[in-house]
This record gives structure tokens, sequence and C-alpha cells, in this order.
């Protein structure tokens, strides 16, 4: 009897793993994306209205499920009331690019689509119409000439393929608790002062296992899109490595910003284990006050430390630190458009599709995702029009005029073999053997990435556009200049 | 006496035998179509891909052995290489003897045999990416259950970063060997099985130890499902890259950074914020290259053995 419940025990457990095991191939992100449909739509009822001929339905693809109890209510809305087109709204949790790109690929994608900035590329090559002539005189009033600039394809200037919806800016996040318990009155504002505190929180509180500044280092990265990208940019007027006005590599303007990280590891400032932090684990650290620093984007960590990792912390964001003097910046902190919508060159129905885009990005549907702290609104009227809770308790969660922009895409595709900027930059932030020499660092990365580019601009899979006549104070004004030619 | 005609058996032809035999045709379709289009026609596009520069966005453009160049320049691709054989290396010589005399000694009857085979056998029913998720917690540095153990214990004063860069590619070893040993003991089991036992009653008989009896009665009568066992032991250690993704995801600083994870990443590039560039092309070149030292590794062994067979 009881060697027969040990094996039922077994075999439970053994189903239990089984399961488990199911389970990672839908959540995990390596199998087939998870897809959800919003409440109250069911596909095939829907299929049988087209069929009467009564309602033209529109297929809405996005990922990530932020926004998906508000989105639901408003679709329903929009569905009881509109009598002649139905949304159809799938959201995607997982692997969205890939079964974007397949559902293209074999005819099955969607009316109309949702992409970050990293899948902009499939948009920009032709995947999407150009929606700048059939744009509505309220729409174009709601976003303005500033903003519809920004969805112009840098690879066909003449062509709006979308408009931007949400910003989100780097800032640094900082534990007020803490710093009021090390005697620090103020954020840091440059990078000394970042270094300087973080040492101060350590010496002061690491013996309860509190230190000053904490990356997500696991994923290089990540980590370093969320730090080293941004303050690098806003200070030396780079991006990801490239001079926007010579489309030249330059490295080494990562250097300095490179120093403070590293000169905080170095002091043993650095939270214990960051080379092997995901984000979310360091969020939960942070939450449990046990950081006294770290860099992310501005549109993500309210949401988090109210719902997903809830803290009594009292936390607040800060700008980035300037190089030498608070306060000074050689250009401006880049804001990323987030997520943005597409119109797909293979919809049947390009004006039900505008219909559709167009209620998207109305007053109505953005003003109330801006008003539930559900993105940062870039729209000038909208954020004027809302007062978000989280934004007035966290007022640099929104984007400040000041020292935020958007930063145009200088070069796509580029292809380098061998190890990643991310990769080298961390192994010397983390004083691996054989990354010591940062000056090396830079120059092998210059090389290979120029190489990576001229090759792509030979072959015609890099698309570079440079800015000459960029003002670095305001880069989302510069207008582009293709390039064809390899840079030297 | 009139000779009486031998009626010869008339032949089939290929036709008449599929016709005659339709029924296990059709139980072999489904499998046929599917390695078909999943591992044959892969192979294929990979190798029509290996002479293009492919990003899925822009049409190929055809670049002769270029990339194969690429791959012989590509410094970071052999240190994956060398990470490689560093992590299957220790995998395999720590999993296989392990694997062996926990089947050895599961293999005799005594009271919780089933529960120890049952619970060396659970890591290979979960997923290796759970298995992993799960080493991630327990490692980590600052409130992970194996640090805050060992210093209540006393064994350490500050807690051992498991994943840092000294010890990342010890570590990935250590749970890959932990997520392999109860499928291969498994298969030694099943080997072990088949040996008839009157061959050890004979030689209990004759006074054998313990010792002569695995050298020269286990070990030769396994040794063909060993070889299998082996083999397959060496291709999924070589192509292991699951848990590294989800332990280290091959850092710090490419030290845990594995060849067919580096490849991985040509096929699915991420990046929060940078545009991601897939290299198809190149990726493919790569892959063929991966698949031909795998394929020599391979052939290597099977000489091995087959010299190992000749000498008994």
């Amino acid at each position: 009897m009881k060697k027969k419940f040990v094996s039922m025990l077994l075999a439970a457990t053994m189903l239990t793993g089984l399961l488990a095991g199911c389970g990672d191939t839908e959540e995990g992100g390596i199998s087939a994306p998870g897809k959800e449909e919003t409440a109250g739509q069911d596909t095939d009822d829907k299929e049988n209205d087209a069929a009467g001929g009564e309602k033209e339905i529109v297929t809405v693809w996005c990922a990530g499920r932020a926004d998906y109890e508000y989105m639901s209510a408003k679709l329903e809305e929009f569905n009881s009331t509109n009598d002649h087109i139905e949304i159809d709204y799938q959201v995607y949790t997982d692997n969205y690019r890939q079964a974007i790109e397949l559902a293209f690929d074999t005819g099955e994608g969607p009316d109309v689509f949702s992409l970050g900035y990293g899948t902009e590329l499939l948009a920009q090559n032709g995947q999407a119409v150009d929606v700048g002539p059939m744009l509505s005189e309220e729409i174009k009033e709601l976003y303005g000439e500033e903003l519809m600039n920004m969805g112009r394809n840098p690879l066909n200037y003449e062509q709006i393929i979308t408009l931007p919806i949400t910003s989100a800016a780097c800032r640094l996040v900082y534990n007020k608790d803490i710093f009021e318990r090390c005697g620090l009155e103020k954020a840091p504002e440059t990078y000394a002062e970042v270094v300087e505190y973080a040492k101060i929180i350590t010496e002061e509180l690491s013996d309860e296992g509190i230190y000053g500044f904490a990356m997500n280092l696991k994923s290089a990265s990540s980590a370093l899109e969320r730090s080293l990208t941004p303050v690098t940019a806003l200070n030396e007027g780079t991006q990801v490595g490239l001079n926007p006005i010579t489309g030249v590599y330059e490295w080494e303007t990562y250097i300095p910003a490179l120093n403070m990280f590293k000169q905080i590891y170095d002091d043993g400032s650095m939270y214990p284990g960051s080379d092997q932090l995901d984000i979310d684990p360091l969020r939960t650290e942070f939450a449990s006050g046990k950081i006294g620093m770290y860099m992310s984007y501005s549109s993500a960590e309210p949401g988090v430390y109210t719902t997903q990792f809830p803290t009594e912390e009292n936390w607040d964001f800060a700008l980035l630190p300037a190089a030498e003097t608070a306060g000074e910046y050689k250009s401006k902190n880049p804001g990323f458009e987030a997520w943005a919508w597409f119109i797909s060159k293979d919809c049947k129905n390009l004006e039900a599709a505008m219909e559709v885009f167009e209620w998207l990005y109305s007053y109505d549907v953005q003003g109330g995702r801006y008003e539930n702290g559900l993105s940062i609104s870039i729209v000038p009227a909208i954020a004027e029009g809302f007062e978000p809770e989280l934004i007035k308790q966290h007022p640099l969660m929104a984007v400040q005029e000041e020292t935020d922009t958007y930063w145009p895409t200088v070069a796509s595709g580029v292809a380098p073999e061998g190890e990643d900027w991310a990769s080298m930059f961390a192994g010397y932030i983390l004083g691996i053997p054989g990354y010591e020499d940062i000056d090396a660092i830079c120059e092998d990365l210059n090389t290979r990435y120029t190489e990576a580019l001229n090759r792509g601009l030979e072959d015609g899979t890099v698309s570079l556009s440079i800015y000459p006549d960029m003002d670095l104070k305001n880069p989302s004004a510069a207008k582009p200049v293709m390039v064809t030619e390899p840079i030297e | 006496m009139e000779a009486v005609p031998v009626k010869k058996p008339r032949r089939h032809t290929i036709g008449e035998k599929m016709i005659k035999n339709r029924s296990i045709y059709m139980m072999l379709l489904p499998s046929m179509v599917l390695t078909a289009a999943l591992s044959i026609y892969p192979i294929f596009w990979v190798a029509r891909y290996m002479f293009y520069t492919y990003d899925k966005i822009h049409e190929p453009v055809f670049v002769g052995i270029d990339n194969f160049v690429r791959v012989m320049k590509d410094e970071y691709f052999w240190r994956t290489v060398k990470n490689t054989f560093v992590y299957a290396g220790g995998k395999l010589i720590f999993t296989l003897p392990i694997s062996f005399f926990a089947a050895i000694i599961l293999n005799h009857k005594f009271r919780g045999a089933t529960l120890c085979r049952s619970i060396l056998f659970l890591p290979t029913i979960m997923s290796s990416a759970v298995m992993a998720l799960i080493w991630y917690l327990v490692l980590n540095v600052n409130n992970g259950a194996v640090n805050q153990i060992l210093i209540g214990l006393g064994i350490i004063s500050k807690p051992i970063s498991w994943l840092g860069y000294e010890n990342a590619m010890k570590t990935t070893i250590m749970v890959g060997i932990w997520g392999a040993i109860g499928n291969y003991m498994l298969y030694f089991l099943a080997g072990l099985q088949g040996v008839p036992e009157d061959i050890y009653e004979s030689a209990a008989l004759d006074g054998i130890t313990p010792f002569q009896k695995l050298v020269h009665i286990t070990i030769p009568m396994i040794a063909p499902a060993m070889k299998t066992v082996v083999m397959l032991a060496i291709t999924s250690s070589f192509r292991d890259i699951s848990s590294i993704m989800v332990l280290t995801e091959g850092g710090p600083a490419g030290s845990t950074d594995v060849m067919y994870l580096y490849l991985y990443r040509m096929y699915f590039p991420v990046s929060a914020t940078v545009p991601a560039t897939y290299q198809y092309g190149y990726g493919s070149a790569v892959a063929m290259v991966c698949s031909l030292m795998m394929g020599v590794i391979t052939i290597l062994y099977l000489r091995f053995t087959k010299k190992i067979d000749e000498l008994y």
C-alpha cells in the first residue's frame, strides 16, 4: 500500500514536471508564440458576420499585454458602435517579431500591426504603406508636423509610415530613503557624483546588504542600452557608436561613461552579482530596499513598483548625469518611440484599415492610455489634457522638453562578426581578463563595425542615413541624407 | 514422361509492392513528411544560403565563399568553439561515469531502488529551461538557497558568485550534468537489464570479484548499448544551449558562450532598442561549419570504437 502511494506520488510529481515542461514551450519564448484574443471576441462569429456582408474585418496585431484590459473595453465599444468595421485584435505575448514576419511571409499577416523600435526595418523596407496622403485633418492637427516627421521613413523620407505614440527616456532611478539615511540631499548630477554617492551608500549601509548602484549585466545589451547608450548620446551625441553627422563609428565616445560604471564596480559599490542579474531580479532587490541607484526607462518603472513588485520604498527618477558639469549636456536624451502602428501593404481594404489606424491614434484611445498610466504620450495635446496619477508622483516619468527628444535612426542592418559592443563593454566594466584595455576595445569595435557597415552598404543590406545639418540639441529636426558609398 | 513446366513466381513491380504494402507506407507517411520538411529541407536551405548575404529584409545577395572566409576570421566564433569543447568535455567526463555507476547500483534490487531511479530521472522530464531557471534562483548571489545554506553552515563567510566570470562555466557544466544524469542512467539501466542473469550466476560460482564482474562481464555485455549512449551524450552535450541561455546568456563577457548559442543569435537576434539584424547567410555558414565539426567528432568516435571492437 505504502509502495503504491509512493508510486502515485512520484507519478504525480513527474506529471507536474512534464506539465511545467509543456508550459515552458508556451511561456519561454522559444517555441510558438502565445496569442490571446481580446475579451468578447469570437473569430468564427466575426467571419460569419463578414460572410453575410455586414461588417469589414480589420485584423490588428500587437505585442505585450500591458494595456490588455484597457484595450479590451475600448474594442468592445468600437465593435458594438461601428456599423461597418469589426476589429479582430490579437495580442501576442511571446516571439512577436518572429510571428509577424512569418505571417507576412506566408500571406497571413494582419492589416494593421504594431512594431517596436527594433523592428522598424521591416516596415521601412516596404511592408508598411505610406499613410501620409490618407491622414485626416483631425489627426494631422492632433499630432502636428514635428511628430509626423518622426513617422517618416528614413529610407524614403517622402513617406509617412507611422506616427509616434509614446516615448520612454532613460532616467536614474534612486531610493530616496537610502539617500536620506546617508545624508545625501539630492540625486547625483554628474558622473563623478554618481560614483561618489554610490561609494557613500555602500560604505554606510553595505553591512545591511545595501549597495550604491546596480546593473542588470546578465544581458549586457539590456543593461547598457538602458544606461550607457542614452547617457553617452546625451553627453557625446553618438548613437549606438555612430556619429550621426558623419556616419563614422566613434566607440571611444563611450569611454567617459564606461569609466563611471567601472569605477563604481572597482570601488565595490556595485550590487554584488550585478553580472548575473536580469532586470526583474534587479527590480525586486530595489523594491526590497537593497539598491541605491540604477538606470532604466521612465515608462516602465512606475508600473513595475505599483503592480509587479509593489514597494514601500520612497523612490523617484532623476535626470541622467552630465559628464562634467551639472545640467550641461552636449546633446539630448534619446527618448525612443516604444510602439507605433503601421498598415500592411498586403491589406485588402485600405480605407477600413485607415479608419482603424486613426481610431488607434485618436485622442480618445491614446488619451485614455496616458490617463491610466499605460503609456507616456508624446503628443502635446494629450500630455496637456490629462493628469495621470503616476506622473504626479514621478514628474520625470514624462518627456522633458529641455532634455529629451526623439533620435532618428542612423544605421540599420549593421551585422559585425564576433563579439558585440555590449558584451565587450561589460567585460571592461567587470574587469574581466582580456578586457582591460578600453582603447584597444574601442579600436577593435570601430574597425569591425566599420567593416560591417561598408560590407552592408556594398551589398545593399545596410541602410545608413546621416544628418549633416544636425543640431545635437535638436536631433529630431534634422533631415536625413542617404549614404550608399562606403565610409572611410 | 512429359515434364511438367515449373511455374515461376511472377515478380511484383514496385507499384504493385507499394499497393500491397500501402498500409505500411501510409503509416510511414506522416513521419516521412515531417522529416522531409523539418530535417531535410532545412539542410538544403542552409546549403543554399551559406553562399549568400541574407537578412530576411533585403533580397539575398550571392557572395560566394565570403561567409566562410568570415567564419575562419571570426575570432569570437572560435572562442565559442573552445567554450563548447570545455562545456561538452566537462559535462561528458562527469555525466557518463556517474550515470553508469548510478545505473549499476540501481540495477540491484533493494528497498527504495525505484524511488532513487525516479528521483534521478526527474530532471530529465523537466524542461531544461525551467530546470535552469530554478538553478538560476537557487544560485543567486544574495538570496539564493545555496549561498544561504553554505553561510548558515559556516562553510563560507561571504556569498559565492556562482554565475560570475570565474565560476560561470563550472556552474553551467554542473547544471548540465545534473540535468543529464537521469537520462543516461536510464539508457545504461536498459542495457544492464538485458544482460542474462545466469552469466553472473556461473561467474559467481567461479568466485569472481565485483570488480572482475564489472570489467569482464558487465562492460563487454553492454558495450553495444554503451557505444550508442556515449554517441548520444557527445552530440547532445555539444548542442546543449537552453540551460546556458537561461543561466548566463553566454556571459559574462562571452565566457560561457558556446557555438550553437552564437549561431542561435544569428537567427534570433535580440535587442531592446537597437534594430535587430538577422544574419541568415552568415548563420548558415556558421551552421555548416558547426555541423562539419560535429561530423568529424562523430567519425573520430566511431573509428575509435571500431578499433576498440577490433582489439577485443
